[in-house]
């Protein structure tokens, strides 16, 4: 236990879920508004290289990198959105196809605008500066590990919040979930339906690319090809398992950190288990979480519960349905 | 309906493929000629390929070939998998370390027995997903996607622990080189290239598939519940059963790319030994139409394709990732279904424009 909980391991939780937690709001909004997002790989992808190279381009400006990579993750959302939306494209196939295009796009012009074949590093980056919030070193337990983070984690948390309060106490929240109900209603409402789709396929892409360039700028300090390593995969399944509500796929978002900060502590250590076992946890969980949720898989079965919870309910105790089944027999 | 009829639709389909293959490389044409490079260099690779290089254009293409049929049999009936990188890793590794352990024998019992396990293997891990889909509803669109990051693991750990080579100075991540005799022999007549028998393999695996679509009870299930799952259901099919199959057949020919890799072309498993044929398998397949038979055809474009970019990288400098764009833009065009029907509605609206003038509102919606 005591490796597995400590100030050192829920700080590098939360440094670790901050990408997850961004490109998880954007995703969540899709999901809701009826576009299954599995571009958000591609997204992450284009936003980590267009950050580092922005951020070498303005001499160490992480902030230019952040801008820059979140306009192009916008710029990718869009080619998504215009097929997915107004070309009424598999949303699935769209999704890798722009996952193939960002992964050919960043590894062609990183030959192309810095002549490197695999890896490229800024090296004179401005790292951003941690905060010191004072008030929080005072709670117990948590206190030491929810201070000294860079602001672009507190920047995820505070939108949870405001996505939070968005999807659910204003208008435009009210369409986004109106749409993925009942695409006829919003129509009927006298709202374009594809403004609707556009507009959270482009919050999704910019923050997507925020989410990327953090990978690339916050945590390391280079670029190198495929960095995402599946990232996108499991901010969706945090997004399905936590059944797209703001609050809960934060915190799903959280628990894969967390299974990520605990396998580096455990390599750290050296426990003589090797270290690719371990990156495998987070996959595994993955998949774990994405069964326990499943059958509201896809957007058009939000709110019905999973399988599985029929499945634990049914034996916990007899619900209605079956017993009328047997009456009628 | 007259007797042409079906041919004019064929050839109606392969013209429109052509036309987005045009496209997608006049963009990438483009792409190139805008960051300086040579523009015509994916023309002119593929151009080679086809007269001069023949031997890699097959040992792509097998590949290819081989993930577009996996790919093909999932998406007629509906199901989604994305994992068959995971499965070639499965498949490559079984064989490995089944070549690893036999003793010295035939070749020919040797082979096949990897073959077997390789698919076997593949089969296995295409069926966690099924069966989690069947059981649990998992979406497995998601779960394969997710496999595949599990395998590449696994591999990486077998070849860095287990399974490396202990001769190796070096400590490559990689296992020892497979004894000759557990070789899947290769083409005679391309003798440098590693272009092998696995390509008849590949071929033999379309006809079988072709049979299974258009003459089984399989296939036309496959179809039904593919078109519409409720109709098979009406009609006594079971969707899950079908389910599963279609992953097995999946998983077992996307094992087999597995052993083709490691025991024809590399001789060895290697950390990451596949290049990506699971996700350019969706390509081909997609513009194949999923028909088996346009497979062959369009894994041998995509071959050629492939060995273009690699032999412009060689010679130009040209970035090879080229490839990964133009297949991407094929893709979306072909999904997106962009430019025709667009075109088409335009002609139809002017045309009912001209006939009935006044009346236009109730026209638009």
């Amino acid at each position: 236990m005591e490796i597995s909980f400590n100030s050192t391991v829920l700080a590098s939780m939360l440094r670790i879920a901050t990408p997850l937690t961004l490109a998880s709001i954007g995703c969540l909004l899709c999901q809701r508004a009826g576009v299954v997002n599995f571009a958000m790989e591609g997204f992450m992808l284009m936003g980590s290289f267009v950050g580092v190279a922005a951020v070498i381009f303005s001499n160490g400006n992480v902030w230019v990198g952040f801008l820059f990579a979140m306009l192009s993750g916008a710029l990718i959302s869009a080619i998504f959105a215009l097929s997915v939306v107004n070309f009424k494209a598999n949303q699935v196939i769209s999704g890798i196809a722009i996952n193939l295009l960002c992964s050919g796009a960043t590894t062609y012009l990183l030959r192309t605008i810095f002549k490197v074949p695999g890896t490229i590093r800024a090296d004179d980056i401005n790292k951003l500066e941690t905060l010191d919030i004072p008030f929080l070193d005072k709670i117990p337990v948590v206190g030491e590990a929810l201070n000294h983070h860079t602001i672009i984690t507190y920047l995820a948390i505070i939108l949870v919040m405001i996505t939070f309060v968005v999807l659910f106490k204003t208008e435009f929240g009210l369409n986004i979930r109106a749409q993925g109900e009942s695409e006829d209603a919003v129509k009927t409402a006298g709202i374009n339906p594809k403004r609707v789709q556009w507009n959270v396929i482009l919050i999704s892409g910019a923050l997507s690319g925020l989410a990327g360039a953090y990978l690339s700028t916050v945590i390391v300090s280079s670029f190198t090809i495929d960095m995402v390593q599946g990232r996108g995969f499991n901010t969706f399944t945090a997004v399905v398992f936590g059944n797209a509500h703001p609050i809960a796929v934060w915190l799903v978002t959280l628990l894969f950190g967390y299974a990520d900060a605990v396998g580096i502590q455990i390599e750290l250590l050296g426990t003589g288990i090797s270290p690719s076992i371990i990156k495998m946890f987070p996959y595994g969980l993955a998949i774990v979480a994405l069964t326990i949720s499943s059958g509201s898989a896809m957007n058009r079965n939000i709110g019905r519960p999973s399988k599985m919870k029929q499945l634990v309910g049914r034996i916990l105790k007899k619900p209605v349905s079956e017993t009328n089944e047997e009456t009628a027999k | 309906m007259k007797w042409y009829s079906s041919i004019i639709d064929v050839c109606k389909t392969i013209l429109r493929q052509i036309l987005l293959i045009a496209v997608s490389i006049g963009l990438a044409t483009l792409f190139l000629s805008v960051s300086g490079y040579e523009p015509f260099s994916i023309l002119q690779g593929m151009w080679k390929g086809v007269t001069s290089d023949l031997a890699s254009m097959v040992r792509w293409s097998t590949g290819l070939i081989l993930a577009g049929l996996a790919v093909c049999v999932t998406f007629k009936a509906e199901i989604w998998n994305l994992g068959i990188d995971g499965q070639i890793y499965m498949g490559g590794a079984a064989a490995a370390a089944l070549a690893l352990a036999l003793p010295e024998g035939s070749q020919f019992l040797s082979v096949s027995a990897m073959v077997i396990v390789g698919m076997l293997a593949g089969m296995l891990y295409a069926m966690i997903p099924a069966l989690l889909k069947v059981f649990f509803e998992t979406n497995e669109v998601v779960s394969t996607l997710l496999l595949n990051f599990i395998a590449i693991r696994f591999v990486e750990y077998l070849v860095s622990g287990p399974m490396q080579d202990p001769t190796s100075i070096t400590k490559l991540n990689a296992s020892q080189k497979l004894p000759l005799w557990t070789w899947i022999p290769r083409l005679k007549i391309f003798d440098p290239s590693p272009a092998n028998i696995g390509f008849y393999f590949a071929i033999v695996a379309v006809i079988i598939i072709a049979f299974v679509f258009y003459k089984t009870k399989l296939g036309y299930e496959i179809k039904i519940i593919g078109t519409n799952a409720n109709l098979g259901v009406y009609g006594g099919m079971k969707p899950k059963w079908v389910t599963v199959m279609v992953m097995c057949i999946s998983g077992a020919l996307a094992g087999l790319i597995g052993v083709i890799e490691v025991a024809a072309v590399q001789h060895r498993l290697i950390n990451a030994f596949n290049p990506d044929f699971g996700f350019d398998g969706i390509v081909v397949s997609l513009l194949a139409n999923n028909n088996p038979v346009g497979i062959i055809l369009s894994g041998l474009f995509f071959g050629n394709l492939r060995n273009a970019g690699i032999a412009m990288e060689r010679v130009t400098e040209t970035p090879s990732a080229i490839t990964d764009i133009v297949m991407a833009i094929v893709i979306l065009t072909i999904t997106a279904n962009f430019a025709i029907p667009r075109i088409r509605n335009i002609i139809k609206r002017k045309k009912m424009n001209k006939e009935f003038t006044p009346n236009r509102a109730g026209s638009e919606n």
